[in-house]
């Protein structure tokens, strides 16, 4: 057995740069037929030896080596599907010796000749998948195969797959997968047939809701990374232009109204029945098509897209799935991928999440299905939402409107936020709005602040300790978050379904977490008790916010600190983390330090004395007292600055 | 004497190798880099290719200043000139 490491980018470049190397000896051997220093040669009846040498050079690329490397090629894309994330791939060189590129294809012919012959999903279909199966991952036999298969078929055979009662019984999901997998691997090589280009019918209109829901299932497993413009035809022609059309909610007319079958829960795959669901969980899949497909269309652009999937979700439509599947479309294509959402964008991606927050934020009403995306595109743009709910000393609503380029008036630059556009007040604190119903769909975003805070808070304690630009960035941060967190705090009491319970849920939770000690730095799933604690907002006891309940007793936070306090020592220990203040710490009364790292507020705030001695030392040591205090007047100043501006607005 | 034309277009296509001639020798170049990196194919089947790689690059080499000179030779060979009643 012989195996290769191989790489699909550096195979790629190799085959690329072998072709380069025979087209630049053809322009001397002229063996391809173009003209050539041999033609001249000739002309002139010159004769040189080396010719022979540049053929046989040429013969051996051509001949040899390159057929060898593309097929060699096509099966590690096929195993990269198999492992994403790897970079260098296992190949057993016996299969690049089986079957050349031509063999594979005419493998794959006959494989598609046996469906056709077959002509449905029916007795021996099994049979013919574990042929199949074996093929899924080898582009030239997966090219051959739905070429020679053609587009109905394919998108009957998938079609029939959803359908309930076809003879696939409970191996129709794993077929169907196997299918789209195999499609995805098929547009994999490059080298693709000629009558290849008959599945291009794709790319036009169907009135047949099984052929439709068939393409649509036939993109939704394998992978498509490299042909989001196949994807994005498919999904335009075959659903999206019928959506955007005036009867789109009339099933007997617009076939993205009709479903697979009317019964969705008698299916016997895991997708939707409807077609425009099944279109927007495709794009959910494929960001770049996403993009292009929901923003392309000159006479409907994204926010009508909004305003269609809106009105769909709401009565009398009812059609709240699509509002889900809707949502996931736009995550996509806004690049809100991962745990905690990705917060760095290209400027594709930015431009869409811009268009699109500004589009649903106009709305009153939002179906509730699409708010867990809200929350999570929320998550992924937290510096333009720091950004967006910045409010400059004097302004009123109405006075700028959201921008892609522009910044406020004194909007602090250079102080580590980087926001890729600037939303207006308004539209940051109605789109914050529009996921407060319950605290779950605000938990990725309040993680985020959570985390961005932090993140934001070192950085400008450390800025500002090494004496860069005017030494007050941690003035400025705690500024813009004080505002973020008064504008989130607001939206959330006018649109949460039960504003009085989630303030509750936030304190307890807040009381609990560090009532055990936890620190200041966010762990992973936890950041949201780090902003919540910066954020909350009344001067009372903690415990005057909790009602009781097990527990409760033991929550020493609750009962000794109050929001201002918590939120003091929570920046004077960030400090102290930041190395502000070191010369101090061992000067610093007994029992306050253990092992050179401030106690947890919890142990602080449980007795009397320490905490007033905490006080005490801070007070006396000015390079810890003044940065604290002016952070806390920052935070003070953004907050109140947002209160007037909404009081504004109300 | 007047301008020998064979000579005038055996110049040229002096001119015309000449400027590809270094693309021609360094045909294989970035096969072998690719090969030499690592970072495409490694392994007994790969050490073959690079092997043979290696050894068709120096056989292009070879050639392409071989087809040179060879050219260059023609072009000495003609006389720059022809008498008038040639």
């Amino acid at each position: 057995m012989t195996y290769s490491s191989v790489s699909v980018e550096g195979l790629e470049d190799l085959v690329s740069k072998m072709q380069t190397a025979m087209m630049t000896i053809d322009s001397f051997t002229g063996q391809l037929g173009y003209s050539s220093i041999k033609n001249d040669m000739d002309d002139l009846g010159v004769t040189s030896e080396a010719m022979r040498t540049l053929r046989l050079i040429q013969d051996w690329i051509h001949d040899d080596e390159l057929p060898s490397l593309r097929r060699r090629l096509n099966l590690a894309r096929g195993l990269q599907q198999k492992s994403p994330n790897a970079t260098m791939l296992t190949l057993d060189e016996a299969l690049v010796d089986a079957m050349s590129s031509e063999e594979a294809e005419q493998r794959g012919r006959e494989l598609a000749e046996a469906f056709n012959e077959l002509g449905g999903v029916n007795e021996g279909f099994g049979d013919l998948m574990e042929d199949f199966e074996e093929l899924a991952y080898d582009p030239d036999a997966m090219a051959g195969f739905y070429a020679e298969l053609g587009p109905e078929l394919a998108a009957m055979f998938a079609g029939t797959l959803g359908y309930p009662g076809n003879n696939a019984g409970d191996d129709s999901q794993r077929y169907l997968e196997l299918m789209s997998i195999g499609l995805g691997t098929a547009l994999m090589d490059e080298t693709r047939p000629g009558d290849w280009y008959d599945m291009n019918e794709f790319f036009q209109e169907t009135d047949n809701p099984v052929a439709a829901w068939g393409r649509l299932a036939l993109l939704q497993y394998g992978d498509f990374s490299d042909s989001q413009f196949f994807v994005q035809m498919t999904v335009e022609r075959t659903a999206l232009d019928a959506f955007t059309q005036d009867d789109w909610a009339d099933p007997y007319s617009n076939i993205s109204a009709q479903n697979l079958y009317p019964h969705e829960h008698h299916m016997n795959v895991d997708l939707p029945a409807n077609i425009a669901e099944m279109a927007f969980l495709t794009l959910g899949k494929h960001p770049e098509a996403s993009r292009q497909a929901l923003s392309g269309y000159e006479d409907f652009p994204l926010s009508s897209f909004v305003d269609r999937v809106y009105e769909a979700a709401d009565y009398p439509h009812d059609r709240y799935e699509l509002a889900d599947a809707f949502g996931l479309a736009i995550e996509s294509g806004v690049g809100a991928e991962g745990d905690p959402p990705r917060t760095e964008h290209t400027e594709e991606e930015a431009a869409f999440a811009f268009e699109f927050i500004n589009a649903s934020a106009g709305h009153d009403e939002v179906p509730y299905q699409i708010k867990d995306s809200l929350g999570r595109i929320g998550a992924s743009y937290v510096h333009e939402m720091v950004a967006g709910s910045y409010v400059d000393d004097g302004e009123l609503p109405g006075d700028r409107n959201s921008s892609m380029t522009d910044a406020p008036n004194d909007f602090p630059e250079g102080v580590g936020l980087e926001p890729s556009f600037y939303l207006s007040p308004e539209i940051t604190y109605q789109f914050l709005g529009s996921f407060q119903d319950e605290l779950y769909l605000s938990e990725p975003y309040d993680n985020a602040m959570g985390l961005l805070l932090s993140e934001q808070l070192d950085a400008a304690i450390q800025a500002d300790q090494a004496g860069e630009g005017d030494g007050n960035r941690t003035q400025q941060v705690m500024e813009l978050f004080g505002g973020a967190s008064q504008l989130h705090y607001l939206a959330r009491r006018e649109y949460a379904a039960d504003f009085d319970a989630q303030e509750e849920q936030r304190r307890a939770g807040v009381a609990q977490f560090y009532s055990s000690g936890m620190a200041i730095i966010p762990v992973p799933g936890a950041g949201h008790y780090l902003y919540w604690g910066f954020q909350v907002v009344a001067n009372d006891k903690l415990s005057d916010w909790v009602s009781g309940g097990p527990g409760m007793e033991d929550q020493v936070v609750s009962e000794n600190a109050n929001a201002e306090a918590m939120r003091w020592y929570m920046t004077v220990q960030a400090m102290i983390e930041n190395g502000v203040g070191e010369d101090a710490v061992p000067n610093a009364p007994a029992g306050l330090f253990e092992d050179g790292e401030l106690k947890p507020m919890d142990e602080i705030f449980a007795d009397e004395q320490l905490r007033q001695d905490f006080y005490d030392w801070v007070n006396e040591n000015p390079e810890l007292n003044g940065p604290s205090d002016d952070a806390q007047s920052g935070w003070n100043d953004g907050a109140h600055g947002v209160d007037t501006y909404i009081g504004a607005t109300r | 004497m007047t301008e020998n034309p064979r000579r005038r277009d055996l110049e040229q296509l002096q001119q015309r190798v000449s400027n590809r001639i270094d693309d021609l020798k360094e045909a294989l170049d970035g096969p072998r880099t690719i090969m030499e990196d690592g970072d495409a194919w490694t392994g007994s089947r790969a050490d073959i290719f690079g092997e043979d790689l290696g050894y068709r690059r120096t056989d292009l080499q070879g050639a392409a200043t071989t087809l040179s000179d060879d050219i260059d030779s023609a072009v000495q060979a003609e006389p720059e000139t022809l008498p008038e009643d040639e």
